[in-house]
């Protein structure tokens, strides 16, 4: 069920799987969860200070605003795998934000800076209103730091996000200068507007503490949920799968920095609404070296105890985090001490974190049942847009890597529906012809089409959007996300989710779902890989990743499927299934295959032409029996004749 | 112009600190790829460990260790910053061997995760009471109170130009030991394995090359230089603040910047790196604004990111499909 | 008894196993070749030998002396040394210092010095490179520094993996000339090669490989007129055509 054979769609998205539906489907966005936040919010706001003492009461305040900044975190650090050492600038934003609305418009409204009504009067309103104002600022920062992925990677990356941080505390410190001192505030004449207390190194004193368990736990709830749905969304799978392989989520059409600035925006925002709620808490005051690294460093521990990418395992961290060292207060001298030897021992002993990739309701929950899919009529092969001309055209490809010409003048034409091989010794250039039409490298010179469109300069995902796919010589899949998912990210390659509707859950949302999940199955039974939907699949036996791969770039629809090396590392057994399922899969999805294999018994067997290179260039090119007795094939396999 | 002067002498002190302290980190990033957060706190101990010694040394002498009435002979200096440096060369061989060595094959977030650990280790066993404790304490004078003026800059100045004894004496030991690290890494054997393992550690074992060895003793180099800079530090400072004070994490902060703008992994980098940030940290604060020196700091940084994402001298890094 | 001896070895790489049982000798003074397509365990074998894999079962033996698992450097110092495939050469160091990595473990500077003048005259364009660095090399020149860089270690055993990889015809032919001069001069070879002819022709025995295991062994003249080489590098499937490939001989 390809995206690009149209006829079929309307019938797929009549079906459902029967496992997956049947939930609150009917009552359209699904708002169970954040009511249930909300309910707890409100009881733990009413019941824990009957039960504990004002001491706890805080500890449990703070370990929910600690919760907060380590699940926004952990859609960065865990989610993409990106790596952002300057969190707690985005908090101090939001909150330096957040204080100066609630500060100026309670002088507006209630001309004192102090706090203003009850439970729920309209001061808490207004209160986090500012919150989400401060979150949204933040989320603008967020855009900024996040931008620079476009060039950096890894610790480059992490580098500016620290700088990021760094900067903003080094300007907090100087907001004095700018806007006016506590001393001001205080002689001031009530009603007078004058620029808030932040009072530089200080920080931001004199703020109405409006902070309570309530309105954190209640945004911590709504973070949470937000952060588990878009874990199990397109996105959230998009981000994962760049964690994992960010070369092989770009084949699937992944659009990698935009989703790596996408986490930073969302992961700002969510962070800036607790700097908001941690302003705004008593007995504590917001200061620019909350800005600094050191307490970035402080959430990046927490993300990496719980366990990356498990918003359950973080908020777990994050308590005992907060909670340990209230424990080990006899011990005042020494309980960093033991902090910092229980972190080095955990890294050393169970470096995957407490949870891992898991969450917490993974350990008892029974796998989730199949669904119960009939067999699908598969869509005949397409018939060729020209069945004259060549699908792909490729003319005078040629690219050097420093002095070396790895591919010169290569060309080939490739026709609707046709399976070629690309073959020739070890260090020819094939893989690099297959990275050329992939768009991972740039080629010096030539042309590629497809269907007459040019795809030279396209960045990757957009060449699968395209409609070509590939798959790897060295196995690349997502080795922690399930078989299904591995599948899923590519088959949502033409569907669209908007943020707002994944974290409302929406009908529409759960439909696109629903459809790539179907589609998933209806791809994985091809190999029989049904059963193994819900394994990660990294769990697979060789054969068998080497089969979700080609599923997963069937899965993107294309038109052109790429092979590299299918059957390296299969017995004989399973190449020759292989090369049975290469020729049906080329009729089902109707794709043209190029395939490169070292078994040149296989690529004589499946493929109609064959094209061989040897040093860039291409030797030879005709039908396989042509291939077997040229003497330039034998000559550059076996090695020249010389004497 | 003597303001310039004065700044510019400022910088080259500065920048001599910094380099002294990005040496350590480029080196080991170079050969494990792991940013060794740790490292600032090898300067901190670097600098309390030659208090410490100070204290012992100058009642020897009939001097009082807080304020000696005379300063003591000029090798006590000397001989503090050697069994610093030797200190702190076995502190970070044994940071390197309990931390680091077990996970060689970690991934990198969880070898930063516990560069952290060793760090917050290395400063809150500082502040215990029988190791440095938790006071400020003040470093004694081990060098005479003399000032030189300089005869060039003065003249183009119109007026005097000064440099104190101090800030000779740090210039002079950076760039002594600088040359003895680029001689050791540029012209000896050891040095070349170690080059040799920071390309390709794999190739390298297979010449016989012990990997784990050069390892440790890169993570001992880089120690004895931060010792060295932990020493010059508190002689030009004199005010020592307790180890897991803000103020040390900034030191080393800026050590590290120095190291990724001149190319992280890149040794005579990070020499160039240690002046660039303190040339835009002092005049910054000279002719713009001393507030924002950190701003000017960081903002370099970022900058020469974006227009060079691998530092001033790295080498980009391609990835292999 | 034989210089080297593998026997039984088995190595996997996480799920998948890479060798499945291989058993092989070297004696002292030969040149042992090793061929087969790509992914058939030739490099793996290497690999194991030289400390850079664990096997999960079987043992290497070096002149009696069980060897695997051993650390690498442990092992080039007992006399094995490997070129790695893709030559192993570090760009950011000088052909000269890469030289001297080569006699990294050698103390006697005498002999040192007199096997580097050696290599430098059975590679006399490394010579005039000396200052130059290595990264700026072409790949037949990489290779001849890779081998000349092994040689100063003075081993017993050398381990090539694929000294013909991407290189043109002409300089491979001077680089396997040099090496049967190596050989002739007693230092054992054990040789990685997909170019079957060529290895087969400096070789005194060879073993084929496939998917794991040693489809054939015997004495290369024999191996060069059999089918097996062919069968092994051009699949099954081939027929007669195989045959006269490897009959034109």
């Amino acid at each position: 069920m390809l995206p690009t054979s149209a006829g079929n769609q309307p019938a797929a998205a009549g079906r459902r799987p029967a496992g997956a539906g049947g939930t609150l489907s009917s009552l359209g966005v699904s708002v169970g969860p954040l009511v249930a936040a909300i309910v707890l919010a409100v009881v733990l706001q009413f019941g824990v200070p009957r039960i504990v003492g004002p001491y706890w009461v805080r500890i449990i305040l703070e370990a929910g605003i600690a919760m907060m900044l380590a699940v926004s975190l952990n859609i960065v650090n865990g989610l993409t795998g990106q790596f952002s050492i300057g969190h707690a600038g985005f908090m101090a934003l939001g909150g330096y934000t957040a204080g100066m609305i609630t500060y100026y418009g309670s002088l507006w409204l209630w001309h004192s800076p102090a706090r203003h009504g009850g439970f729920l009067a309209s001061g808490e309103w207004m209160f986090a209103a500012a919150c989400v104002a401060g979150g949204l600022v933040a989320s603008v920062a967020g855009y900024v730091v996040g931008l620079p992925s476009l060039r950096l990677r890894g610790d480059y990356l992490a580098i500016v996000t620290l700088g990021f941080g760094e900067i903003l505390r080094t300007l907090l410190q100087q907001t004095n200068k700018v806007l006016g001192s506590w001393e001001e505030v205080r002689t001031a004449s009530i009603g007078q507007l004058v620029p808030p207390p932040v009072g530089g190194a200080v920080g931001f004193s004199g703020l109405p503490k409006y902070t309570s368990l309530f309105w954190v736990y209640a945004f911590l709830g709504m973070t949470a949920v937000a952060a588990y749905r878009l874990k199990r969304s397109s996105t959230g799978r998009a981000m994962m799968a760049l964690r994992e392989d960010e070369i092989a989520a770009q084949s699937v059409g992944v659009n990698v920095t935009r989703q790596k600035v996408r986490a930073f925006v969302l992961s700002a925002l969510f962070a800036g609404m607790a700097g908001g709620l941690f302003a705004h808490e008593f007995g504590l005051i917001l200061t620019p070296s909350d800005a600094g690294f050191q307490r970035s460093f402080e959430y990046v521990i927490m993300t990496v105890l719980g366990g990356r990418g498990s918003i359950s395992g973080v908020m777990l961290a994050a308590t005992l985090v907060t909670a340990l060292p209230e424990f080990l207060r006899d011990f005042e001298q020494y309980r960093l001490i033991v902090f910092a030897v229980l972190l080095i021992v955990m890294m050393i002993v169970r470096p995957q974190g407490l949870l891992g990739v898991r969450e917490i309701w993974d350990f008892w929950k029974r796998q989730p049942r199949l669904p119960d899919l009939a067999p699908q009529p598969q869509s005949s092969r397409r018939s060729a847009s020209r069945p004259d001309s060549a699908l792909l055209e490729v003319d005078r490809l040629s690219l050097a890597f420093g002095g070396l010409q790895a591919v010169q003048d290569f060309s080939l034409r490739l026709p609707a529906g046709a399976l070629y091989g690309l073959i020739g010794p070890n260090g020819a250039g094939k893989t690099t012809v297959f990275n050329l039409l992939t768009g991972i490298y740039a080629p010096d010179g030539g042309k590629i089409r497809l269907d007459a469109q040019s795809l030279v300069g396209l960045r990757p995902y957009q060449i699968a959007a395209k409609g070509i796919a590939r798959t790897f010589q060295n196995v690349r899949l997502h080795a922690q996300l399930s078989v299904l998912d591995n599948v899923q990210v590519a088959a949502q390659l033409h569907t669209s989710q908007s943020l707002v509707s994944t974290f409302l859950r929406t009908p529409g949302c759960r439909r696109t779902e629903e459809q790539t999940v179907q589609k998933a199955f209806d791809l994985l039974a091809f190999f029989q890989l049904q059963q193994r939907a819900f394994e990660p699949s990294g769990s697979l036996s060789y054969g068998h990743q080497r089969h979700l791969e080609i599923l997963r770039a069937l899965a993107t629809g294309p038109r052109v499927l790429l092979l590299d090396e299918p059957a390296a590392g299969l017995n004989l057994g399973e190449k020759r299934d292989l090369a049975h399922s290469l020729r049906e899969l080329r009729d089902r999805f109707g794709v043209s295959i190029l395939l490169i294999d070292h078994d040149m018994g296989l690529v004589m067997d499946v493929c109609e032409r064959i094209v061989v290179l040897d040093h860039g260039v291409t030797i030879a090119e005709g039908p396989p029996d042509a291939i077997r007795n040229d003497p330039h094939v034998i000559a550059a396999y076996l090695g020249e004749e010389t004497d | 112009m003597a303001d310039f002067a004065e700044t510019l002498v400022a910088a080259i002190v500065i920048g001599s600190l910094y380099a002294l302290i990005a040496l350590g980190y480029t080196m080991v990033y170079g050969i494990l790829k792991i940013i060794n957060f740790a490292h600032s706190d090898v300067v901190v101990w670097g600098a309390w460990i030659s208090y410490v010694l100070a204290q012992r040394l100058l009642p020897a002498f009939g001097l009082d260790p807080h304020h000696p009435q005379t300063p003591p002979p000029l090798w006590m200096g000397a001989v503090i910053l050697v069994v610093a440096m030797l200190a702190c060369g076995l502190l970070g061989l044994t940071i390197e061997r309990l931390a680091y060595r077990p996970l060689r094959h970690a991934p990198r977030l969880n070898v930063l995760i516990t560069a952290i650990g060793v760090s917050l280790l290395l400063q809150n066993v500082g502040q215990l009471k029988f190791v440095f404790g938790a006071i400020p304490e003040r470093m004694p004078a081990l060098l005479p109170a003399w000032t030189f003026t300089l005869p060039i800059l003065g003249q183009a100045a119109g007026r005097p130009v000064t440099i104190d004894l101090i800030d000779l004496v740090i210039c002079g030991t950076a760039a002594g030991l600088l040359v003895a690290l680029e001689w050791l890494v540029f012209h000896t054997k050891l040095g070349t394995a170690m080059r040799a393992v920071s390309f390709d550690s794999e190739t390298a074992s297979l010449l016989g090359i012990n990997v784990d060895r050069v390892i440790s003793f890169t993570f001992v180099l880089g120690s004895m230089l931060a010792a060295a800079a932990g020493f010059l530090h508190a002689m030009k400072y004199q005010g020592l603040n307790q180890p897991a004070h803000e103020t040390w994490v900034l030191l080393g902060l800026k050590g590290f910047v120095a190291a990724v703008v001149g190319g992280i992994g890149n040794v005579r980098g990070a020499v160039l790196g240690g002046f660039a940030i303190a040339f835009v940290e002092q005049f910054g604060a000279h002719y713009a604004s001393p507030h924002f020196r950190d701003v000017y700091v960081f903002g370099l940084l970022i900058g020469i990111l974006l227009v060079r994402p691998t530092g001033l001298l790295g080498t980009p890094a391609v990835e292999k499909v | 008894m034989s210089l080297l001896e593998v026997e039984n070895l088995s190595v996997w790489y996480g799920p998948v196993q890479a060798l499945r049982g291989i058993s092989l000798r070297v004696d002292d003074g030969e040149v042992v070749a090793l061929i087969g397509s790509n992914g058939a365990g030739k490099s793996t074998t290497l690999r194991t030998i030289s400390g850079l894999l664990k096997p999960k079962t079987g043992s290497v033996r070096f002149d009696g002396r069980s060897i695997a698992g051993r650390a690498p450097h442990s092992i080039s110092r007992m006399g094995i040394v490997q070129v790695p495939e893709g030559r192993g050469i570090f760009d950011n160091l000088t052909v000269e210092e890469n030289l001297d990595l080569g006699g990294y473990l050698v103390r006697n500077t005498a002999s040192l010095k007199k096997s580097r003048d050696h290599v430098l005259a059975l590679f006399p364009i490394l010579a005039q490179r000396l200052k130059q660095p290595s990264g700026t090399l072409s790949g037949g020149e990489q290779q001849m520094l890779a081998l000349a860089r092994a040689f100063l270690a003075g081993p017993r055993v050398l381990l090539l993996d694929e000294p013909s990889l991407g290189l043109a015809p002409q300089i491979v032919q001077n680089i396997f000339r040099v090496l049967g001069e190596i050989n002739r001069e007693g230092t054992t070879i054990l040789l990685v090669e997909q170019n079957a002819r060529l290895a087969l022709r400096l070789a005194r025995r060879a073993y084929v490989l496939e998917t794991g295991q040693i489809q054939a062994h015997g004495p290369a003249r024999e191996l060069a007129a059999s089918d097996a080489i062919a069968k092994a590098y051009l699949g099954t499937s081939l027929g007669n055509s195989s045959e006269n490939a490897a009959s034109s001989d």
